[in-house]
């Protein structure tokens, strides 16, 4: 049985083409274009110049955490280890200690996410039953020289800080009647 | 005697002078080039005012403190010598590849003839009768320091590097002389600053000699395509695309530089961007009138069709002469980088196809056609 194959067909060329010249200055035609505009306008670049131009972020980006703190500025944290549990990294570390106030109960004392263990998943934002920590601040984590400056403490995290006036711990006034 | 003396070295330090710091620029104008005609940006980090987060407040001079940047890493970088191989030849290659192409400096006229303090001189630091042949001469020592470079250096790919530039540089020498021979026919000299004078003469009863009453006889115009097969030639000889096979960056590494490294690599690089100077120079002298301003000449301006002339004075007329073959050749090394940004890389037969089958048989016709025409005229 006969092998049927593709025909490919030559390209044909031009005698412009063959000649090699007329092509190779009609090249230089585009490059010399793009040349000038570029050179006087940036007609066709698209490049940002990082550090300094940035493109911003969309409002879902899942940025460096913070910590948020009530109306008096305390941290609204309660120290209901959610966060830690939901985490898939494990890099939420929390140590809880008493406030002595029957509502409250509980506050973190030491409050450490390790940043480069963290995957940016979100799963912690969604665990916070008190709106304590959040995702938006629309920075990614920056660079550091060192391992342990990407472990964030309670001071780095509240750098960004904003009051939530979420209703701690669900309707005030249900608590109170009961 | 002394006079003379005095005057070749202020002409060598300033033709040296110049090539050496427009090589330098051209490899930073290079870069920022192929950005433009790429869509891209290109190098402009390196600043003297530092940090200033403001873009706009840094002063970096269009990225040519880049220039600076590089020539102080390449020199504090570890000398690395080879472990095997020969150290005295790969040492001593760079060298060789980099100065033989200064020779070639002396013999360009970069300007006509200038009076200063009372002395006067023209600008060409030699002026040898044999002329261009010293620099083909000169060129092709050049590749002996390729080819040392690739041999000493005990690795494959610098190997192929070098044998790839030899046989690519011999096969052009030949072209890039032939190409050239309707030149000398039509000016009959091989002396540089004789081709130019005969580009742009007055006829013996004074009036401008053009052709058809308005183009000067510049090659260009005579030769159009011994221009065509020399810009070829011109460029193969100085190893950039589309004939840089000898360092094809995708095949061989950086061919037959591979091992070397800080100044030593630089001086590699460097050499061939003053190779691009050169032959920007000699194509100046040869195509483009040298140091001629259209239709001025030694008295001063005489224009076509009667429109005039205006007289001025002879040293001035120098310094301008000088001033449009800097500017010349400036353009033209524009003009290669536009060609090296533009064409991709040949492959290594297409490039001997292209000289012994394509570019030599067309020299040797344009040879024949001009000889023909000028026994005819
Ligand atoms: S974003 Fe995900 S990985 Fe990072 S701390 Fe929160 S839960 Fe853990
Ligand atoms: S889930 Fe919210 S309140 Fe609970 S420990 Fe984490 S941050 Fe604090």
């Amino acid at each position: 049985m006969a092998k049927k194959g593709i025909v490919v067909s030559k390209h044909k060329y031009t005698l412009s083409e063959k000649l090699y010249y007329p092509e190779i200055f009609k090249g230089m035609g585009v490059s010399i274009r793009h040349f000038f505009a570029n050179i006087f306008k940036k007609k066709y670049t698209v490049t940002l110049q990082y550090p300094e131009q940035k493109e911003s972020y969309t409002e879902r980006f899942r940025g460096k955490h913070r910590l948020m703190t009530r109306e008096d500025g305390s941290l609204r944290c309660v120290a209901c280890m959610m966060c830690a549990t939901a985490c898939p990294a494990e890099c939420i570390y929390i140590e809880a200690e008493d406030v002595g106030d029957s509502l409250v109960e509980k506050r973190a004392k030491l409050f450490v996410i390790d940043e480069l263990r963290c995957i940016f998943c979100g799963l912690c934002v969604e665990a916070c039953p008190t709106d304590a920590i959040r995702m938006d601040t629309g920075e990614h984590v920056e660079p550091e020289y060192t391992r342990e400056a990407f472990i964030y403490d309670k001071k780095k995290l509240l750098q960004k800080t904003g009051r939530s006036v979420a209703i701690q711990g669900g309707d005030s006034d249900y608590i109170h009647k009961n | 005697m002394v006079e003379l003396i005095i005057w070749t070295i202020v002409k060598i330090l300033f033709i040296l002078g110049f090539t050496m710091t427009l090589a330098g620029v051209l490899t930073v104008v290079d870069r920022r080039e192929s950005s433009m005609i790429q869509d891209r940006i290109g190098p402009n980090r390196a600043n003297l005012s530092g940090d200033v987060w403001d873009l706009s407040k840094r002063w970096r001079f269009l990225g040519l403190l880049h220039l600076l940047a590089d020539g102080i890493k390449m020199i504090f970088k570890e000398d690395y010598s080879i472990k095997s191989g020969n150290r005295w030849i790969h040492t001593f290659a760079p060298v060789l590849a980099f100065f033989p192409g200064l020779v070639i400096l002396s013999i360009i006229p970069f300007g006509g003839n200038v009076t200063l303090f009372e002395s006067s001189t023209n600008l060409q630091i030699a002026s040898f009768n044999s002329g261009i042949l010293l620099a083909f001469a000169f060129s092709s020592i050049a590749v002996y320091g390729i080819t040392l470079a690739g041999w000493s250096s005990n690795n494959k790919f610098s190997l192929l590097g070098g044998v790839r530039a030899t046989s690519q540089m011999i096969s052009y020498e030949v072209v890039l002389g032939l190409t050239l021979m309707g030149i000398f026919m039509i000016y009959g000299t091989l002396e540089l600053n004789a081709i130019v004078q005969g580009q742009q003469a007055l006829k013996a009863d004074g009036t401008p000699d053009l052709i058809f009453g308005f183009l000067p006889k510049w090659g260009i115009f005579l030769q159009p395509l011994a221009m065509l097969l020399y810009v070829a030639a011109a460029t193969a000889e100085t190893k950039r695309a589309p004939f840089d096979v000898p360092e094809a960056e995708s095949e061989l590494v950086s061919g037959f530089f591979t091992e070397y490294g800080s100044m030593k690599m630089g001086m590699f690089l460097f050499a061939e961007y003053a190779e691009v100077v050169i032959f920007s120079m000699i194509f100046t002298t040869l195509f483009l009138g040298g140091y001629h301003v259209p239709y001025l000449y030694d008295s001063g301006f005489i224009f076509p069709f009667n429109w005039g002339t205006v007289s001025m004075n002879p040293t001035l007329i120098g310094f301008i002469q000088m001033f449009m073959f800097l500017l010349k050749t400036l353009i033209v090394a524009w003009g290669h980088l536009v060609i090296r940004w533009t064409l991709p890389r040949f492959r290594y037969d297409q490039i001997l196809k292209l000289g012994w089958k394509m570019i030599l048989p067309l020299a040797l016709a344009n040879i024949v056609v001009t000889a023909i025409i000028l026994s005819i005229i």
